[in-house]
């Protein structure tokens, strides 16, 4: 099943994780290198923890897990983050 | 607020920090439940400084059982802006949160809110037409951007629903296509066109029904209301990720750049 969703639906608890809004952020992804919205990625709700992955190449970006109360947040695939939009639309 | 880690901003000026009171958890109270099919209910909201939002936008809800045991799911606003807060849940069976603010939230009963959240999914009426497209309860996020829409500027609406009940906000609709600036097809996946002695006085009238999946010559008649791919419409795509991966598809057949598309897939 690939029920997942889009970065939406976890712009909540990944802006309160990095403490400013990232309703318009965007992202860098260091596996292709394509630029897109946090929106854009593919993020799979139903694993421990929330794992964004880059909507182009399909690799991870993030992975936001909550434990106790504390959210602990991995940015290993990401090259870049912006928290203004995206200049341009994404390149693939 | 502005003690949080050090990002880049591209703007002028440097690095802009929005403030996060909105995504505190707070507390909403159910003022009002409108009963929209069978299985959804749209719960209006009474929220204490609730700051207003943009078409598309949701919010996270959190419920917290007796054992300390919480559970979070979004749901998107389907009020128009300057609007009080609404929620329209159609009941996933078996599901951990939606049958309980479908069937078992009262009027004055809380659940506790973040958001409003969103900035990509959004329309703020800019004065372009508009292309809505969404199965089942996807039609919850579009409801605020007809709302918000430019009255001056076409807005087309392609829903898809297995039977005909289980539309949301048909009387809604039927007034809007009435007014003449909305357009809606309706495609019933799982159930006939009920023939027209059956439609008549309800608002199944003023709508164009078809029976089967949303096909490829819906959305290119659908594009072409809008003026076509020249018009630079906004096109919104929401509901199930099977229905919006299948309607991404049939867009970016229509002509479509497919990254031009904004997508918000419920799961
Ligand atoms: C950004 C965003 C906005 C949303 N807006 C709305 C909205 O306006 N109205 C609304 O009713 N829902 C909306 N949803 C879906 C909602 O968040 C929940 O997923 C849904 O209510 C099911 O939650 P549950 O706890 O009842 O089911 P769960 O206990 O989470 O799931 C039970 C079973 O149902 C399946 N399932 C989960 N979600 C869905 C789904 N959406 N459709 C079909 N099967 C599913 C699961 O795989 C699981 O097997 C939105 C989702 C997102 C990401
Ligand atoms: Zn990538």
């Amino acid at each position: 099943m690939n029920h997942y969703v889009d970065g939406n639906a976890v712009l909540g608890a990944f802006s309160l994780a990095l403490g400013t809004d990232l309703s318009e952020g965007s992202l860098e992804c260091a596996g292709c290198g394509s630029s897109h919205a946090i929106a854009q990625t593919r993020v799979y709700l139903r694993c421990p923890g929330m794992v964004l992955r880059c909507p182009e190449c399909g690799g991870v970006e993030v992975v936001i897990v909550e434990i106790d109360h504390r959210l602990n947040v991995t940015l290993s695939g990401v090259l870049a983050l912006r928290v203004a939009p995206p200049r341009a639309s994404p390149t693939r | 607020m502005t003690d949080g880690p050090r990002l880049s901003g591209t703007r002028a000026g440097g690095l802009r920090v929005a403030p996060l009171v909105h995504l505190a958890w707070r507390k909403a109270a159910v003022d009002l439940v409108v009963e929209e099919t069978a299985d959804a209910h749209t719960l209006v909201l009474d929220v204490a400084g609730w700051p207003g939002s943009v078409a598309g936008q949701h919010v996270d809800v959190r419920l917290t059982a007796p054992d300390g045991y919480q559970a979070t799911r979004s749901y998107s606003l389907a009020s128009g802006p300057g609007e009080p807060p609404a929620l329209t849940v159609q009941e996933v069976p078996g599901g951990e949160v939606s049958p309980y603010l479908v069937r078992d939230i009262a009027v004055g009963e809380t659940v506790e809110l973040r958001g409003p959240i969103g900035g990509y999914f959004v329309w703020t009426g800019a004065r372009r037409p508009l292309l809505l497209v969404g199965g089942g309860s996807g039609l919850a996020p579009l409801r605020a951007m007809w709302r918000a829409a430019d009255p001056a500027e076409p807005v087309v609406v392609v829903a898809s629903v297995t039977e005909p009940a289980r539309l949301l906000y048909a009387v809604e609709l039927a007034e809007r296509v009435a007014a003449g600036n909305v357009s809606a097809t309706v495609h019933l996946s799982r159930a006939d066109v009920p023939d027209d002695a059956e439609r008549l006085g309800t608002p199944l009238q003023a709508l164009s029904l078809r029976t089967g999946r949303v096909a490829s010559t819906t959305v290119t008649q659908a594009l072409t209301a809008c003026g076509g791919t020249e018009a630079d419409p906004g096109v919104f795509v929401c509901g199930p990720t099977t229905f919006v991966e299948a309607m991404i598809h049939l867009l970016a057949g229509a002509g479509l750049d497919p990254r031009s598309i904004r997508a918000e897939r419920f799961g």
